[in-house]
């Protein structure tokens, strides 16, 4: 029989046979010298097999610990994130109208600054006239004094309540930034099943690139980096196109 | 340019139409209708009386490419001009665009201004070739 355990039979049975014959031509060094060795290897032996052991119990721990945290960011986690980032879409979606609420608001009050400017005319007129009715003149510029503070004072108020509205901007970047962090955790986790599924030893984090989108797909809204076409790049192809 | 033209928004989100809207008005076009995809538009446009269309390209149900084509493909309406307004900005879907029968194209995010030579550039067009 060949192999690791019949050549250590072979080794321990010439020990063996060397530990008799020293005892038998009485060399105790030589003999104590050989039981020692002996003892030895069988401690090498054991310390390996215990080392081997050692790492798979790890692996196994490790793994376990993978697949739990996959579980959870699976089961918890991204349905959480999915969560939070339909509240970014709505969140975003209201402070758009609000702002667009806000901007009618104020170019209502464009509308009324022409009214005003329309009295300004109006007094103007009456002053331009030969005898004019100064009386008459004072009313209508202290009604266009109290009507050009009212409009101003609603002015700063639509555009306080604009820069009010974004706020959205700080808790959707919060939440955003939770997300990125999750996204972050599925890849650590998914490359470290990889590497204990064997195989993965070269994996890293890949530098940040956009995915090309799939044949059939649209690459959606460029974002830095990305090799997308401006507006110019558009208009000159299209020219070139004949358009 | 008739500043009365029945004018059709398409986009799937509200606030872009708003906005479109907006700047159409700004333009004085002030005949607007919007539509929130390809599929809620189709059925106006059969209707008939639209005279221009502006349109985004990625939308549920009913995409705005689709909506290019179909409009091109019925000869009742397939001479109406389409904008279209989106995000797309690979060279491929350009010229799908182009080819589809497409009069103008703007890359989101974009300015009023750009808004006004696209539009202005159709309608040269227009009355230069009838």
């Amino acid at each position: 029989m060949d192999g690791p355990i019949a050549d250590r039979r072979r080794q321990t049975a010439a020990r063996l046979r060397q530990l008799l014959d020293a005892l038998e031509s009485g060399d105790d060094a030589a003999f104590e010298q050989g039981i020692d060795a002996l003892a030895r290897e069988r401690e090498d032996a054991l310390f390996a097999r215990v080392a081997r052991l050692t790492r798979e119990l790890h692996d196994a721990v490790v793994e376990l610990r993978v697949d739990e945290r996959l579980a959870r960011i699976a089961g918890d986690e991204i349905p959480d994130a999915r969560h939070r980032l339909d509240y970014v879409m709505q969140m975003t979606e209201q402070a758009a109208h609000r702002t667009l609420d806000l901007v009618e608001q104020a170019r209502g009050v464009a509308v009324g600054i022409d009214a005003a400017a329309a009295h300004v005319a109006e007094a103007e007129s009456v002053i331009a006239d030969n005898h004019p009715d100064i009386g008459n003149v004072a009313v209508l510029l202290q009604g266009i004094g109290d009507d050009l503070r009212g409009r101003s004072d609603a002015l700063r108020g639509t555009l306080s309540e604009l820069a009010q509205a974004q706020e959205y901007q700080d808790i959707s970047g919060q939440i955003i930034k939770r997300v990125i962090a999750l996204v972050c955790n599925v890849e650590t986790a998914l490359l470290e099943l990889l590497r204990s599924a064997g195989g993965g030893g070269a994996l890293q984090t890949a530098p940040a690139a956009p995915i090309q989108a799939k044949a059939g797909d649209l690459a959606g809204p460029a974002v830095p980096g990305a090799v997308a076409a401006s507006q110019q790049d558009a208009d000159e192809l299209l020219a070139s196109l004949g358009f | 340019m008739d500043k009365n033209m029945r004018i059709l928004i398409v986009d799937d989100f509200s606030t872009m139409r708003r906005i479109v809207k907006n700047l159409l008005n700004d333009l004085g076009y002030t005949n607007t209708t919007e539509a929130d995809d390809g599929k809620t538009a189709w059925p106006l446009l059969q209707a008939g009386g639209f005279e221009f269309v502006v349109t985004d390209w990625n939308m549920p149900g009913m995409t705005g490419i689709e909506l290019l084509k179909a409009i091109r493909g019925d000869a009742r309406i397939a001479k109406t001009p389409v904008l279209m307004v989106t995000a797309e900005a690979q060279r491929e879907q350009i010229i799908e665009a182009a080819q589809a029968g497409v009069n103008g194209y703007i890359i989101k995010p974009f300015t009023a201004q750009t808004l006004k030579e696209k539009i202005d550039k159709i309608f040269q067009r227009i009355s230069e070739t009838a």
